[in-house]
């Protein structure tokens, strides 16, 4: 209550001030005039005792003034007269006022996407309940050194004695992810599911939107005909129909009866939530119970489901660590094989698995615009120095007139406040683009980067970041500008003086702009030399193969069914028109999925626990794929059947490592010691499996009809054909249909699709890396040109003066480019040691480029020297062609 | 005016607040009031007073009525409002802490 009164008051006498200011200067006047009666009683006469009476006061202007301000209406009266004036002040300028607000507006709405894509991502909170207490249980073994520890999981025998005996969590669940055909329009489509136990919703703190969630009762087997769907298929398949409970819906030749529907949001487990889950699912769309019989209970083999907890309030993630380690210490013994032995236990918190391989890139982008930001406030504040400069016979008739230091520099900020303000303003629309932009861009590997959009949390940082800009780039200017002394401004006639200092102050700010974007155009360089480094990585693939997956429904339930459809299919499409060759794999390469044996390799220092990559392949598959045979030969048609004698072929670093010294072919491996040996027949030349990124790991093919199991996730179709690729496609596409319709295809690509999916995060990361960098080069060539065309313009009479003494025009244009180089040598110096230092903390995010990159830290100050002599060459020039005469005269 | 005489900073507020107890006053018997009780030795800077005056006047310690003055003219009179009152009584307990706080050191040593 007490500020509105205050603020009643201030309105009130601002309103009546004129009164004020009357009755201020009679009751001074009453003062001064008793005084002076005082004085001539004395005896005085009338002249000299109004002098002593006002010797005897003081100031009366700055008593006037301070008794003025003492009364609280100062500020808001000088707020009204220094907006009222900036106004007008930059409208009397559109072409500074224009260029500062887009430069600013520029820094402002780049800062502003990248917040509400770090917003999305990072700081948004996950709906589950407080997402900060889940964490992931893992069961890694140190000895397995090629697994990476979130690969394992618990087994369910181990999951359900963890639930029993840990202290440290209010809820566990289990779950595991598939995917189901559903038939919809007349095809069968591929929906990622997820199958959860009855604390899967309960321990994530969500509820559905309506119906029930899953019980214990649903987990026996035999009842599990219950399904929950995602808000989305709930849209598509009913229409959003409010009867949709109770309704059955067919999953794999199975009818299920649907429980409840989840809220929009909700789609957990989506691929970027799991370490290792199936790469297909991009958001789970329905979810099923988990079903155990009492024997898989206690089952402890290895299996693929996902352990998840909530920790109880209060218990910390060391804690529950310390609990689960000694847990699992017990739990080990239990388990046969030595898979098994040396088991640790692993508690990781969601929020870092999730957000832990984003959070370096979050930090990137931010730097990086941030960085951006900064030069362009320079820009800004250079803009401001010089307009200073030009304004400093107003500043100094100001002062003179009594302006104190105080009101200036608070005018001055004002006007930066407007621009600021100004450029916040189209901040809001460049951001919102920009968001588009980076929509357009979405890598895939960023989770939840849909959600990216100009919400309040946005537009909060947006009125932030303008007026925290507002102030860093008026700052200098308005504390600089205002230091006049106002002696030295009347004894120069009110035309010169103050100009050396500040030049001085605005080549510093360019330098410092210059060194900035060194920095950001060397991490730009490493970021792009990278990019092409991917980029020609030889995938040991053709980039024209069709690639697509083939998964049969239940109804195929034994090998030889499998076995049956899949040649039968490889029969069919062989006789295909413009097919030139087409084999199956059961792990396509590039589409996240791998499967690992253990190994024995005869005459090999073998460790108790080598994992190796496998894939079962059929003789085509390479011939598709054009991956070369390097020695030995390829499998044949004979070998099908597990009766045949077992063969395999290796990769190359497969041979390296394993076989080396020797011809690897007709050497002997297995995958288990109570098998028969296989032989090696042949060598095939690496491909990249993991990620264009990822070297090869050693590679075993198998024959794809000798391993005698069906492959878990169907198999992959390839095809190299000479027919146009939508028509092969559709072609293939007819061809399955044709034998079973219920027989689903899907992630149809040519392997250069999968590459540039593979290549995504680098492209995104590269893009706007390079976007932020060129924006920043393009606001310091800006900067440079700027203040060098100002200093010529400053210079005219000295340069007339110089061309009357008998300069040569090239020795005048000599002289500007040297006070342009200078900036750039100095700024190069700062930038390069800067980059060293920064371009190390890039280390993680480069490929086959080192830190300190020679042709990089070449390239980049060469570029900048050519930018920065194109900017300087302008002015020089202009400088050059000076008149002498006209020069002189303009003094 | 010698040194010693100019009034130390925040003490004008409670002199002013101090010398309106008896009743309203205006600007220069203030001054003379001040220099008067305190025997010549303290002497108010007077182009200090009237922003002194406005800003308890705008804190609503002090509140101004114009009047006659002695030698018949216009002149505006300051008294103390119940908040003023409230505000002296405060002002000088603190003042009272700071000087005896002060005569303790001064007297120690």
């Amino acid at each position: 209550m007490r500020l509105l009164e205050s603020i009643q008051r201030r309105l009130r006498s601002l309103r009546q001030r004129d009164t004020a200011n009357e009755e201020l200067s009679e009751e001074l006047q009453f003062h001064l005039q008793t005084l002076a009666d005082r004085h001539i009683a004395r005896g005085l006469s009338p002249e000299q005792a109004q002098r002593a009476a006002r010797a005897e006061f003081g100031d009366v202007n700055a008593a006037t003034e301070a008794a003025y301000e003492s009364r609280g209406t100062a500020l808001v009266d000088d707020l009204m007269q220094d907006l009222r004036y900036g106004v007008r002040s930059l409208r009397r300028q559109p072409a500074f006022t224009l260029v500062t607000v887009l430069t600013l507006a520029l820094g402002i709405g780049a800062c502003t996407a990248i917040f509400s894509l770090v917003n999305a991502v990072m700081l948004r909170s996950l709906p589950y309940g407080d997402a900060s207490r889940l964490v992931y249980l893992y069961m890694p073994n140190p000895r397995l050194k090629e697994l990476p520890p979130e690969a394992l999981g618990p087994s369910n025998a181990d999951f359900f004695d963890i639930r029993q005996q840990a202290h440290s969590f209010s809820s566990m669940t289990m779950f595991d992810q598939k995917t189901m055909n559903l038939m919809m329009d007349g095809k069968a489509q591929r929906i990622g599911v997820a199958k959860v136990d009855a604390s899967f919703f309960h321990t994530l703190e969500t509820a559905p939107l309506m119906g029930r969630v899953f019980n214990e009762e649903d987990q026996q087997p035999g009842n599990d005909h219950a399904v929950i769907l995602s808000y989305s298929l709930w849209q598509s398949l009913y229409g959003g129909a409010a009867d949709v409970l109770h309704r059955t819906i067919t999953l794999n030749d199975t009818r299920y009866s649907i429980a409840a529907v989840m809220p929009r949001d909700f789609g957990y487990p989506h691929h970027t939530d799991l370490p290792y889950g199936d790469g297909r699912i991009e958001a789970t769309q329905v979810w099923v119970p988990y079903t155990l019989t009492a024997a898989q209970r206690a089952d402890r083999e290895q299996t693929s489901i996902n352990a998840m907890a909530r920790l109880k309030p209060g218990v910390t993630i060391s804690e529950a660590q310390a609990e689960m380690s000694a847990i699992v210490a017990r739990l080990e013994p239990l388990h046969k094989g030595f898979l098994f032995k040396g088991m640790t236990a692993l508690v990781k918190p969601m929020n870092v698995q999730v957000l832990g391989q984003v959070r370096p890139l979050m930090s990137l982008l931010l730097g990086a615009v941030g960085f951006v930001l900064l030069i362009a406030c320079g820009n800004a504040a250079n803009l401001l120095l010089a307009r200073a400069a030009s304004r400093r016979h107003e500043l100094g008739v100001r002062a003179t007139l009594g302006a104190r230091r105080g009101r200036l520099i608070r005018q001055m900020l004002t006007e930066s406040l407007l621009l600021g303000a100004a450029a916040g303003a189209v901040g809001i629309a460049l951001a919102s683009l920009f968001i588009r932009v980076l929509l357009r861009l979405n890598p895939g590997d960023i989770p939840d980067m849909n959600a990216v959009a100009l919400d309040g949390r946005a537009l909060a940082f947006l009125v932030l970041v303008s007026i925290a800009t507002s102030v860093a780039f008026g700052a200098l200017p308005a504390l600089t500008a205002t230091r006049i002394n106002v002696a030295e401004f009347l004894s120069s006639a009110g035309t010169r003086g103050l100009v050396a200092d500040r030049r001085g102050l605005r080549k510093t700010l360019v330098t410092a702009q210059v060194a900035l974007v060194v920095v950001l155009l060397t991490g730009a360089g490493l970021f792009v030399r990278s990019y092409l480094n991917v980029l020609s990585v030889d995938t040991g693939f053709s980039p024209a193969t069709i690639g697509m997956n083939v998964s049969l429904t239940p109804a195929y339930d034994t090998a030889e069914k499998n076995d049956a459809f899949y040649a039968d299919l490889l029969e069919r499409v062989q006789a295909r028109h413009g097919v030139y060759a087409a084999g199956l794999v059961n792990f396509l390469p590039l589409t996240n999925s791998e499967s690992m044996n253990t190994l024995e390799v005869e005459g090999y220092a073998n460790r108790k626990s080598q994992l190796v990559e496998t894939r079962s392949i059929t003789p085509n598959y390479l011939t598709a794929m054009q991956t070369p045979i390097l020695r030995g030969r390829n499998f044949t048609p004979e070998e099908k059947s597990q009766s045949t004698s077992h063969v395999v072929m290796v990769n190359e670093v497969f041979a390296k490592r394993f076989l080396a010294g020797g011809d690897p072919i007709g050497r002997h491996l297995r995958y288990e010691s109570n098998r028969p040996w296989s032989t090696v027949v042949g060598v095939v030349a690496d491909t990249r499996n993991m990620n264009t990124e990822v070297a090869a790991a050693p590679q075993v093919y198998d024959a794809f009809f000798q391993t005698g199991n069906p492959p878990l996730r169907g198999a992959f179709l390839v095809v190299r054909s000479t027919m146009a690729k939508d028509v092969a496609i559709a072609d293939l596409l007819a061809t399955v249909r044709s034998m079973d319709p219920a027989v689903v295809v899907s992630d149809v690509h040519v392997m250069s699709e999968l590459t540039e999916h593979a290549n995504a995060p680098r492209r995104f990361q590269t893009t706007l890396l390079t976007v932020f960098s060129s924006t920043a080069l393009f606001l310091a060539v800006v900067g440079v040109y700027g203040l060098l065309a100002y200093s010529v313009r400053q210079r005219t009479g000295e340069i007339g003066l110089r061309m009357a003494l008998g300069s040569s025009r090239s020795g005048i244009m000599r002289l500007v480019l040297r006070e342009g180089l200078s900036l750039l040598v100095a700024g190069l110096c700062l930038g390069i040691a800067g980059a060293v230092f920064f371009s190390r903390m890039l280390r993680g995010f480069l490929y086959g480029v080192p830190a300190l990159d020679p042709v990089t830290f070449v390239a980049v100050p060469a570029l900048l020297a050519l930018a920065t002599l194109a900017a300087c060459l302008v002015p020089s020039m202009r400088a050059a062609a000076t008149d002498p005469m006209v020069a002189l005269r303009h003094e | 005016m010698s040194r010693s005489n100019e009034l130390l900073q925040g003490t004008l507020d409670l002199l002013i607040l101090k010398v309106l107890t008896p009743g309203p006053m205006h600007g220069l018997a203030i001054a003379d009031r001040v220099r008067q009780l305190s025997e010549d030795v303290l002497r108010v800077n007077q182009s200090a007073l009237y922003p002194a005056l406005h800003r308890l006047e705008h804190q609503a310690w002090v509140k101004a009525e114009w009047g006659e003055s002695e030698n018949n003219r216009r002149a505006k009179f300051y008294s103390l409002t119940r908040a003023g009152h409230a505000r002296l009584k405060t002002e000088e307990k603190s003042w009272e802490r700071l000087s005896s706080a002060v005569h303790g050191v001064l007297r120690s040593v």
